[in-house]
């Protein structure tokens, strides 16, 4: 039991682990929270999107001397903008123009890295790069933590209406677009310090895989959230925890035991059901 | 309390019909030519209307531009001699059952009172009497029983009664109900229209988009003939079928 004990907390005896632990925690809870809307509005490939698209915004500021994180959230604040704008008024569907859009951006992004000549420096923008996180990072991850699940809170009954009934919504005076653009923003919000943990590629799943274990395990939305936020904070920790011990990528190790958590929701769903 | 829309209580006209339509043209799309087009109508207050018309007439049109969903190209609609959407807990509008993601976690109390919300507005929470406005109503709806399950285990007639529900916690004076006698039970339909005797004895107003014409002069006191979009003509109720059959000669 002891040799467990010290197996588990022998990775944060150093500083960097201990940010990395926090920082994770703050972001797969709020991509737990934020990404029950996500699935519940069928949003995941807006959300892969805007990740995606926030790779342009990390090189030019990069090649500027910029924050990074600065530069991936205008890019991500802008692409989130803009899909609200191309729902109201472009004839495109609107996931064909998302897909034309993120794809360009996320080209765009990969052109500007090779121009740079320093392709492996932003490989921890692709691939993330939590074990890297400062201090000053960590205060940044949790206020964005504790403004989107404020906002979310805040705005909780309007646009859990809005999710499944617009049109009600409308009738009662609420403009759903704008509520929906005030959602894609958190959302880039969250998506550009979730990209710290596990990289622009694999964000999406933060987003969409504690939410959908979530989804499986209870039929209450607010309770949804929390179930969540809990599956994609145990996620970090273990994740965290055996890519420390078999030193392996520490963003897709969080992914992939997220994974696993949802494919034991999957079993839980399935043997209540009988 | 915020409200929604920004716009405060507007009080309705005094002696003011619920709804008076003159010259209404409506398009999706200019291209495609007018789906209402002069349309001129008045309807008492306090009165039972169904609408008729074909598939496509332009039912759900009208309604949606009722409440303000839909734009209209000209002319004028006035609620309670107030313009659209100017107090938005006036109106209450059921949609067709199909616009409702049925799949969504809720419980049924919780839909209910997102009849309320038009009352409470941004950052506020229900209060008691919301609570207790909620509890009576689905005690008369018959739906005390199910108020704590999920949307998604509703049947066809306990859901349209939940539309129902939500609809009168908000208090409305003009209910807007499209398409309600849509694959529901029989005691279902008669829950329905024995509450839209009781509002109308309250004063309110209801318009219903039907195509279940079986029991309409009992249950209405004014039918509202809808002609492809172009024309639409009102009748007591007593006068139905007769005028629909003279008005397909015209």
């Amino acid at each position: 039991m002891n040799n467990l004990w010290q197996w588990l907390i022998a990775p944060f005896e150093y500083q960097f682990m201990q940010n990395a632990l926090w920082a994770s925690i703050f972001i797969a809870m709020t991509c737990g929270v934020i990404g029950s809307y996500v699935v519940l509005r069928r949003l995941a490939f807006i959300g892969d999107a805007l990740a995606h698209t926030a790779l342009p915004g990390v090189v030019i500021a990069y090649l500027n001397g910029w924050n990074l994180i600065g530069g991936a959230l205008v890019a991500g604040v802008m692409t989130a903008l803009g899909i609200g704008w191309l729902a109201k008024r472009s004839s495109l569907r609107e996931d064909t123009a998302i897909g034309v859009i993120f794809t360009a951006m996320f080209a765009l992004g990969i052109v500007l890295m090779s121009s740079s000549q320093s392709f492996r420096d932003l490989n921890h923008i692709l691939f993330g790069n939590v074990l890297g996180v400062q201090t000053n990072e960590l205060w940044m991850i949790l206020g964005v933590a504790v403004v989107v699940v404020t906002i979310l809170m805040l705005l909780h009954k309007e646009l859990e209406l809005a999710s499944f009934d617009a049109i009600h919504a409308e009738v009662a005076g609420i403009h759903t677009d704008h509520l929906r653009t005030a959602l894609l923003v958190l959302l880039a919000f969250t998506i550009v310090t979730g990209i710290q943990v596990v990289g622009v590629i694999l964000t999406s799943a933060l987003l969409v895989t504690p939410a959908a274990a979530a989804s499986l395990l209870t039929r209450n939305l607010r309770t949804m959230m929390w179930v969540a936020g809990a599956i994609g904070a145990i996620s970090a920790v273990l994740g965290l925890i055996i890519s420390y011990h078999f030193s392996v990528s520490t963003g897709a190790t969080i992914v992939l035991v997220c994974t696993g958590l949802f494919a034991i929701a999957v079993g839980i769903k399935h043997f209540t059901k009988q | 309390m915020i409200n929604y829309s920004g716009r405060t209580h507007v009080a309705s006209v005094p002696g003011a019909p619920a709804v008076k339509i003159q010259g209404l043209h409506v398009s999706y799309d200019a291209s495609q030519g007018d789906a209402l087009a002069g349309i001129d109508v008045t309807i008492p207050a306090a009165s039972r209307v169904a609408l008729i018309g074909h598939n496509g007439a332009g039912k759900s049109t009208l309604l949606k531009t009722l409440v303000g969903l839909q734009t209209y190209r000209s002319g004028s609609i006035e609620i309670y001699g107030r313009k659209v959407r100017a107090c938005h807990h006036r109106v209450a509008y059921l949609p067709q059952r199909g616009e409702i993601d049925w799949k969504f976690p809720i419980t049924v109390r919780r839909f209910v009172m997102t009849g309320r919300y038009v009352h409470i507005g941004w950052l506020r929470q229900p209060q008691s009497h919301d609570h207790q406005l909620i509890n009576q109503t689905l005690e008369r709806l018959n739906l005390t029983n199910v108020a704590d399950r999920i949307i998604s285990d509703l049947s066809g007639g306990q859901q349209q009664r939940a539309l129902l529900a939500r609809a009168i916690v908000q208090e409305a004076e003009l209910l807007l109900l499209d398409e309600p006698f849509n694959n529901i039970d029989p005691e279902t339909r008669l829950l329905i229209t024995s509450i839209l005797a009781e509002l109308q004895k309250l004063g309110r107003t209801a318009i219903v988009a039907t195509h279940e014409t079986s029991r309409l002069r009992d249950e209405f006191d004014y039918i509202a003939h809808l002609h492809e979009g172009r024309m639409m003509t009102l009748h007591h109720a007593s006068d139905y079928p007769h005028f629909v059959v003279a008005e397909s000669y015209e």
